[in-house]
């Protein structure tokens, strides 16, 4: 509980700043008198409610979103590098979200059901590759997690080929380096109507994953169907994933290091730390979307940042030996 | 009358026969030991047992309604399993044992106030309490098996089965976790199959022993002379090195 508090407030900190800082700055009064209803001007308001609000509002849904996936991926393969990145969902998630876009540009939620149910067949598409190797399922899951990834980079690459150079790929290219400068009150009613759902059961899922942890015999002898939860958990994960790369395009790292950050702060049992995770992945992504549009007059993409980021955090965790290995159970 | 029973089991496991044809009874406040050597089946009979394995043909029934259709909340109401290898995990004690009440939350729920008191009850019961914040990865094997009997005793099943709970103890906690299972067993009317190494302790805790030898199941209730025909029993699998005193005790003569 107590970490859950320490990281909303730094989510609210950073939520505070971020909606002050940048090329038009509101100061601290002037974010309090718009929330009273009394701005100081009508651009200032019009800022404020149209576009920083809404901005700031998807950057913390899909941060908070992409970790709690992250979170669930890392327990049910009681795996601590395993990621909606690695699984190669966030690849086909984005191959459905271009697809939509380029085909059928007019649906509405259809580029949320396409990146669904790409995503979804990539990662049943990787599990099942990796139940070929028995040896090593570890091992299996990232070599097929590759597979798959690779796969749906050569069917992005096949979707860009067909685009027209001179108005669809640049904006295709953009997209796909992940950015909230469009950011509007529709993706926020998009992410919320797609993953509140999906995150509530997958709160109500956290004492059977904790069972789960144990392994699946402890499970099975516990009356638990492992199979049912892990199936259940995977899909709602991957529309969660679905939910923020339709949005945002693809946001990498942030599933992954989440909920390490959570764990390294000293969380031994992450299931009962949602929250905490959640509010982790918000902060995380919120810094990096300030960096990006404040560090030069142009907007940077997004990804950029949280890889960097990302990466480098993962380089230190590996040299400070943080990672423990633990057995796998696919 | 609870009785849990195995008729007519047959497994094989890759084209390799395990158990063929075992059939056994457990009653309720018995404890019958499970005698065999490394690789007889012990582990997979309690698996079958349990019903988290399948075998081949043959049923197992609970009061002779088997127990393959229930759903798997219902058996592990029935049956607990304490698996062979002590689970090893950051979670602390009292967590481990918690996750005992699995069977009975619905989706969603989880632990309540009543299933608090209900682990520190048992907790007190094996002495844990004193290590109930510890991690499980900080404690002794013997400790951790204590841990994974509690959570067995958790789940409030009249049938225990356990795996070589004694593996990893030294030989007075060995006599101390067969004592506190004895006891368990006669104040709370509960039926458990334990497999263990040492004949010596199936002679001094069994109500009866069950020998696993040539994938065939032999039950030897406990009578006058029955320590001559568990050796006869054990005979296959240890030839004339294993022999039993007039004392009643089995001895290992080295053969060279």
């Amino acid at each position: 509980m107590k970490k859950f508090i320490v990281s909303l407030f730094i989510l609210i900190l950073l939520l505070l700043l971020s909606i002050s800082v940048g090329r038009y700055a509101l100061s601290l009064e002037e974010l309090y008198s718009i929330l009273v209803g009394n701005p100081p001007s009508d651009i200032a308001k019009d800022l404020f409610f149209q576009i920083r609000l809404p901005r700031v509002v998807t950057v913390v849904l899909s941060g908070g979103v992409l970790a709690l996936s992250g979170l669930v991926f890392q327990t049910v393969f009681s795996n601590p590098l395993v990621s909606p990145d690695v699984l190669g969902a966030t690849n086909g998630c984005a191959v459905g979200a271009i697809f939509a876009m380029l085909f059928f540009p007019s649906l509405p939620f259809f580029s949320q059901l396409s990146a669904f149910l790409c995503g979804l067949i990539s990662v049943i598409a990787s599990l099942s590759l990796a139940s070929f190797v028995k040896q090593n399922s570890l091992l299996g899951l990232i070599l097929s997690g590759m597979v798959i990834g690779s796969l749906a980079s050569a069917m992005l690459m096949i979707l860009k080929y067909c685009a027209d150079p001179m108005h669809q790929l640049p904006a295709l290219e953009y997209w796909l380096m992940g950015g909230f400068q469009n950011a509007v009150w529709e993706d926020v009613w998009s992410i919320l109507l797609c993953s509140t759902l999906p995150v509530i059961f997958l709160y109500f899922f956290r004492f059977p994953l904790k069972v789960l942890s144990l392994g699946d015999e402890r499970a099975m002898s516990l009356g638990l169907s492992p199979l049912f939860i892990r199936r259940s958990v995977i899909l709602l994960a991957t529309i969660l994933v679905a939910s923020v790369i339709s949005v945002a395009g693809m946001v990498s790292w942030v599933a992954l290091i989440a909920p390490h950050l959570v764990r390294v702060c000293g969380a031994r049992d992450i299931t009962s730390n949602m929250g905490t995770v959640f509010c982790c992945g918000g902060s995380l992504l919120l810094l990096a979307d300030l960096f990006a549009r404040t560090l030069t007059t142009a907007e940077i993409p997004v990804s950029i940042f949280t890889s960097l980021f990302g990466a480098s955090l993962l380089m230190v965790l590996l040299l400070c030996g943080i990672l423990e290995h633990r057995e796998v159970n696919v | 009358m609870n009785t849990l029973s195995a008729h007519k089991i047959t497994l094989n496991y890759q084209n390799k026969c395990i158990l063929n044809q075992v059939s056994l009874s457990l009653h309720a406040g018995e404890l019958v030991i499970l005698l065999g050597v490394n690789g007889a089946g012990k582990s997979t009979l309690l698996r079958v047992l349990s019903g988290i394995l399948k075998p081949q043909s043959g049923i197992v029934s609970y009061d002779e309604e088997p127990i393959y259709p229930l759903s798997p909340v219902k058996r592990a109401k029935l049956v607990s399993l304490l698996h062979q290898d002590t689970p090893y995990c950051t979670m602390t004690v009292q967590e481990f044992v918690l996750l005992g009440v699995a069977p009975y939350l619905h989706f969603g729920e989880i632990p309540n106030k009543t299933h608090h008191l209900q682990a520190q009850k048992i907790m007190e019961q094996l002495s844990l309490q004193s290590l109930q914040h510890r991690p499980m990865n900080q404690l002794s094997g013997g400790e951790r098996q204590r841990t994974a009997l509690a959570q067995c005793l958790m789940t409030n099943a009249t049938f225990l089965l356990l795996d070589e709970p004694t593996a990893s103890l030294d030989i007075r906690r060995q006599h101390e976790f067969l004592d506190l299972l004895t006891a368990l067993v006669k104040t709370e009317e509960k039926g458990a199959l334990v497999s263990v190494h040492d004949p010596n302790l199936a002679l001094d805790y069994a109500t009866s022993v069950a020998v696993l030898s040539q994938n065939q199941l032999t039950v030897v209730p406990r009578q006058h002379g029955w320590e001559q025909e568990l050796e006869h029993l054990l005979h296959p699998d240890y030839s004339s090195s294993l022999v039993c005193s007039p004392s009643f005790r089995f001895h290992w003569i080295s053969c060279k």
